[in-house]
């Protein structure tokens, strides 16, 4: 085999592969509810609160503690966990401050734990809390210094959030990291998990679709060779075909008949003469050849895996022929044992 | 019967069914990885969207004025707005944007407010020929995905027909759309198969199709895989 087939094949192979991992997580990741992979199901609704700010105060004061060099982005006065707060978002950094005191609101470890126990509905208690420094995979949509909260329940919960403003970032179970999972599969980003613009998938996709059109094109052909034809089984379904079979050596020979529109393959493997096969009747294993007399017209299928010889004498792919009214089918003695018609060849 | 011939048989009628929405997956999934994301949500578009306060605060009406202005606000935020600081706050009537110096109360936007947040965050080449305020929700833009209205809508004259929404409340940029994220919406709600929304992936039609997929893409294989397997001596008894 030359090394282009070679090439030609495995990049069937492992597109072929690709085409079945796409399905499957595709049907995973419609299967699996996605408010549920998104953890929403086991948080606690906000409260909306309806009280009003005290005023603010101090700002100037909390504006001159802030480290010279970085420049103000955003300044807003709300509320955070009933506290009047003020939070000021710099290039570099988020503050918050209580609106009253001015002073500055640490989310350190215990505080994240209050945090992330308020917002859970779900089983379990807090094992752990650590340190976020850099995004994780589990985290990789948000960026600055966070807090990991883990739950010791079935679903392994996490509960992320940010150590600068208490914003639950992201709330991770075990049905999401299979969800994550697929999606890796699906977006052929192995490695980040988050751009689907990778070279890989951009390759593999194109390829695919090249496979996809080719493929199509043999459907078509197929349809005009009367796979999908509707009429013509109804207009012959109480036709009448009869035919002999006989061996090479002239030891078989005996007649049949067969009705409606079924391929001569099919008819032969109903009366129980099992050909060769390894396409399973699809006209590309070239395997289901029998000689024919009279042959119907070879069709460019029969010229694709038949030599022109071969069609001269008769032979024909028996699994793309449906008529064959009055002709003597001649099979290889080889097919004939001595349990008579019970020899399977396959 | 030859169970390779039964695959052969429902492969095929498989095929027809779902064959067809498989090549419109992959035709969508093409262009979704080949394109940019960055470039679909318009990130090229658009700039100064997040500018930093250049007023000395000692300057600025403080919070605590706007306060009392607004007894029932929940939030205030200072924020620098077309180049100048600005109060954008919510309270029982929505969103309200006032001038940081004189507390000139902005919002709602006007006409030609919404065509000066346009020029300025635009930037590409091009002109702007139409400014409509929507507040039909019932006959949004699809392109809105939803959006609460009112909204400014601006449209410029560029290669990819570029819209603007600005909230003529909060006087934000809302989203920004354009000729290719229209194509990837489109697409989007082929490829998840909900022709209504174009935002739910848990619909029954997406799953069933999936599972026929999944069926398809595996006998596919198989057959594949015999026919590579078994068509060897075939061709080398040929060429003898
Ligand atoms: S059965 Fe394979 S070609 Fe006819």
């Amino acid at each position: 085999m030359s090394i282009l087939r070679l090439i030609h094949r495995w990049v069937g192979i492992f597109l072929g592969l690709q085409m079945i991992l796409w399905m499957v997580s595709g049907f995973i990741m419609s299967y699996y509810d996605h408010d549920m992979v998104e953890g929403n199901h086991l948080r606690k609704a906000p409260i909306r609160s309806s009280l009003t700010l005290t005023p603010v105060n101090d700002l100037s004061q909390i504006l001159a503690s802030l480290p010279l060099g970085e420049q103000i982005l955003n300044i807003s006065a709300e509320y955070f966990r009933g506290q009047n707060i003020v939070k000021i978002r710099t290039d570099h950094a988020t503050r918050m401050f209580d609106a009253k005191s001015g002073e500055y609101i640490n989310i350190d470890a215990d505080y994240a734990k209050t945090i992330a126990r308020d917002d859970f509905t779900g089983e379990g208690d807090i094992t752990t809390v650590s340190e976020i420094i850099a995004p994780t995979l589990e985290t990789r949509e948000s960026n600055g210094p966070g807090w990991r909260v883990d739950f010791n329940n079935a679903e392994n919960s996490s509960l992320y959030l940010s150590a600068e403003t208490g914003q639950i970032w992201e709330r991770r179970h075990d049905q999401w990291r299979q969800f994550d999972f697929f999606w890796m599969l699906h977006i052929m980003d192995y490695q980040n998990r988050k751009s689907f613009n990778n070279w890989i998938v951009i390759l593999a996709s194109w390829i695919s679709l090249w496979i996809a059109l080719t493929g199509f094109i043999v459907l078509f052909e197929s349809l005009s060779k009367g796979d999908f034809n509707f009429i013509a089984p109804l207009l012959a379904r109480n036709k009448t075909t009869r035919f002999t079979v006989k061996s090479k050596d002239g030891h078989f020979n005996k007649s049949y008949s067969s009705k409606g529109h079924h391929t001569l393959f099919r008819v032969l493997a109903a009366e129980n003469i099992n050909l060769p096969t390894s396409c399973g009747g699809g006209g590309t294993c070239g395997l289901c050849r029998v000689q024919l007399k009279p042959a119907p017209k070879a069709t460019p299928i029969d010229y694709r895996k038949l030599s022109k010889e071969e069609i001269r004498e008769g032979y024909r792919l028996s699994c793309q022929h449906h008529q064959f009214d009055k002709s003597t089918i001649s099979l290889p003695d080889s097919l004939f044992g001595k349990s008579k018609l019970s020899f399977k060849v396959d | 019967m030859n169970i390779r011939f039964l695959i052969r048989k429902y492969h095929r009628w498989l095929a027809l069914f779902i064959g067809l929405q498989a090549l419109i997956w992959i035709a969508s999934g093409v262009y979704m990885v080949t394109v940019d994301l960055d470039y679909i949500h318009g990130d090229q578009l658009a700039h100064k969207m997040d500018e930093p306060i250049r007023e000395n605060y000692q300057n600025l009406i403080s919070f605590a004025e706007i306060q009392q202005l607004y007894p029932s606000a929940s939030k205030i935020e200072l924020v620098q707005w077309l180049g100048a600081a600005h109060y954008r706050l919510s309270d029982d009537d929505g969103s309200h944007l006032i001038d940081a110096r004189t507390a000139h109360v902005i919002s709602p936007l006007t006409r030609d407010d919404a065509l000066r947040v346009a020029e300025y965050h635009f930037a590409q080449e091009g002109n702007i020929i139409n400014i409509t305020l929507l507040t039909d929700q019932k006959n949004a833009p699809s392109e809105l995905n939803g959006r609460t209205l009112p909204l400014w809508q601006v449209s410029f004259d560029d290669e990819i027909a570029s819209n603007f929404y600005i909230s003529p409340d909060s006087g934000i940029l809302v989203t920004r759309r354009h000729e290719y994220w229209r194509m990837f919406d489109f697409l989007w709600m082929l490829h998840i198969m909900d022709y209504e929304n174009r935002t739910d992936v848990n619909n029954l039609l997406l799953i069933i199709s999936s599972i026929l997929g999944v069926i398809l893409s595996i006998s596919g294989f198989w057959l594949l895989f015999y026919s590579f397997k078994k068509s060897r001596p075939q061709n080398v008894r040929r060429d003898k």
